[in-house]
């Protein structure tokens, strides 16, 4: 039963920073149906920002977070104007406006390989090591922020894209980028404010994930295969979704481990997205469209 | 009209002089050259064999697939635990590896082919790292995990071990399997049909091409050549270790043909040898490699879209005539 209870816990702890993770691609994807190559790069630095900041030179924590979302926002804003924009302005494909996010990560992670030499940067837990307890749940208080995170900038960032004028532009731009410029939203500007959600989003992702694994400069990408997955066994496009996802793979995996055998997660990973492109390509809560 | 059509029939006449000389100068080659020239050769060459798979799926059908590093591990492995345990000869592996590897893929695509654009590539990635972990942790009792696994040299006949002139010119043979091969497929129904894809799938599909299959044959093609080229490379290293198939390497072989000209045969064969032989050349600027491919990718995005070659070819060669469909450009 013990077993159990932790199996759970952990499976919805793993799940939870999948979905946050998946989250963080959303802003851009709404914006530009473009799947943002740079997010790992991007939650890379957060992590890295987080051990240069708020565990070397110990800053205090809100600016610390304050840091850690706007250094991001500003390598995205430099992606986005100098790398992504000139090649939508052009009229390219969205494959290739991938393939150049994918650019932008390599010399982000390269740059920073080469200030870290890449080699691990060992980040702590910034809110302590005692577990809070309750009953038989135990929960590390990083998982904790991540979950209270998770939930924070999921419920905030549907309101913003559902309710305010500004996200519905932003979901707006992505269906429709002609009608939506009609109507006198203006593309370039929308976009430019769906990579900073999502910069800022996956930075501080990024931070509140890097103590729970080995942080280095190429951790980014495995991480962000993961939580895409996670948003495609969900229902790509909603917020919601890819916790659901998230916490759907995060269980899998867990009790897998817990149960049978180690080492097999990215397999896992990959088994449960053939099962849902065979069975349920819409997602766990999609709809065809 | 007629001036294009003799403008096509002497670029024809120019382009089988250039492969024949191409061919004589990789022929004489060995000859002139010294072991470590010989190292970076085969190196090179075994990523244009890696890049002319990937060509197929990105320059012809137009869909990424970021799951090179996951073929070359599958065509090593099978070479590496074949060996291991049955000790069959070379060429039995070689084509074992090409069927499993096509057989993996297949079963793979099978699913993936239901995800498009950035989906798919995200989804052969997913392969590719999914391979990677079993490989290395997964099942470490076959594969060794980390430390790998130790290929004994190959035996030709009498004793005598092959050299690396006899892996340049096998690769080199494969190679020019895999050109004509493109080659081939360009110029026929199938490939017509799936550069129709890469143009526009709903014409396609309205003009009755079966979108998944083509897909699903691109892929199966893609990792039967990077499983050939894993198992020879593997096999030419005498060692295999999940090293070999890091994240990087899934990238690799999409800068080359974004270095190249996608879609272009040429094109992926120089970009091919100039990215993989790129980082064994940068001696003592290892640290850099990363910082550099992401920097070639952006300028040849931003300022060459269509690849060195591609370039080449628009300015000096066919003078105007647009014979490559480079998806890339948007063209």
């Amino acid at each position: 039963m013990e077993l159990f209870i932790v199996t759970t816990i952990a499976g919805l702890c793993t799940g939870i920073l999948y979905g946050l993770v998946g989250l963080s691609f959303m802003a851009v994807y709404n914006a530009s149906k473009i799947i943002n190559f740079s997010q790992g790069a991007l939650g890379m630095m957060g992590a890295f920002v987080g051990y240069l900041f708020v565990f070397n030179e110990k800053i205090p924590l809100p600016l610390g977070i304050l840091l850690v979302a706007a250094i991001p926002i500003v390598c995205a804003l430099g992606i986005n104007s100098f790398l992504a924009e000139p090649l939508v302005k052009r009229n390219f494909p969205p494959i290739t406006v991938m393939l150049i996010t994918l650019g932008g990560t390599l010399i982000l992670e390269g740059a920073t390989g080469l200030a870290t030499r890449f080699s691990w940067f060992k980040t702590s837990f910034v809110f302590g090591r005692t577990p809070l307890k309750w009953g038989l749940v135990r929960i590390s208080p990083q998982y904790a922020a991540i979950l209270i995170a998770t939930i924070v900038l999921c419920v905030g960032y549907w309101v913003f894209v559902n309710r305010t004028k500004m996200g519905l532009g932003i979901r707006a731009a992505g269906t429709d980028a002609y009608m939506a410029a009609l109507v006198g939203i203006k593309l370039r500007r929308t976009r430019m404010l769906a990579w900073c959600i999502s910069a800022g989003i996956t930075g501080i992702a990024g931070f509140l994930i890097a103590p729970l694994m080995l942080s280095s400069a190429l951790m980014g990408m495995p991480v962000v295969v993961n939580g895409f997955i996670a948003a495609i066994i969900g229902g790509f496009g909603k917020p919601m979704a890819a916790l659901v996802g998230g916490i759907a793979l995060g269980l899998l995996t867990q009790f897998f481990t817990g149960y049978i055998s180690a080492g097999f997660g990215e397999i896992l990973v990959f088994i449960a997205l053939i099962f849902v492109l065979a069975f349920r390509p819409q997602g766990i809560m999609g709809v065809l469209e | 009209m007629n001036k294009r059509v003799s403008n096509d029939a002497d670029s024809r006449m120019r382009t089988l002089v250039l492969i024949g000389v191409l061919l004589l100068l990789a022929l004489i080659f060995p000859m002139v050259s010294n072991p470590r020239v010989m190292n970076f050769a085969i190196l090179g060459l075994v990523g244009a064999i890696l890049t002319l798979g990937l060509n197929i799926c990105f320059g012809y059908c137009g869909q990424i697939n970021f799951g090179s590093g996951g073929f070359f591990a599958i065509g090593g492995y099978c070479i590496a635990l074949l060996e291991e345990s049955l000790h069959t000869p070379f060429v039995f592996n070689l084509l074992a590896a090409a069927i499993f590897g096509g057989v993996i893929t297949l079963l793979m695509s099978m699913f993936l082919v239901r995800l498009r654009g950035h989906s798919l590539a995200l989804g052969t990635f997913a392969f590719s790292l999914a391979i990677y972990t079993s490989v290395a942790k997964g099942f470490k009792s076959f594969t060794g995990g980390e430390d790998g696994i130790r290929l004994a040299p190959l035996v030709l006949w009498h004793e005598t071990t092959a050299s690396d002139t006899f892996y340049y010119y096998l690769i080199v043979a494969v190679l020019a399997a895999c050109c004509w091969l493109s080659w081939t497929l360009r110029r026929s129904r199938v490939g017509r049909a799936m550069l129709e894809i890469a143009q526009n799938e709903v014409a396609a599909a309205s003009f009755g091409v079966d979108i998944n299959k083509y897909l699903r044959l691109a892929l199966v093609l893609n990792g039967v050549i990077g499983a050939v080229a894993g198992g020879i490379f593997v096999k030419w290293a005498g060692w295999i270790s999940p090293e070999y198939f890091n994240i990087m390497s899934n990238f690799t072989p999409v800068l080359s043909l974004v270095v190249g000209g996608v879609g272009n045969i040429a094109g992926a064969v120089v970009g091919g040898i100039f990215i993989h032989i790129l980082p064994t050349l940068m001696i003592g600027l290892a640290e850099f490699s990363t910082l550099i491919y992401g920097v070639i990718l952006c300028v040849f995005l931003l300022f060459l879209p269509r690849g060195i070659i591609g370039e080449l070819q628009q300015r000096y060669y066919n003078r105007g005539i647009i014979r490559n469909v480079n998806k890339v450009a948007g063209e």
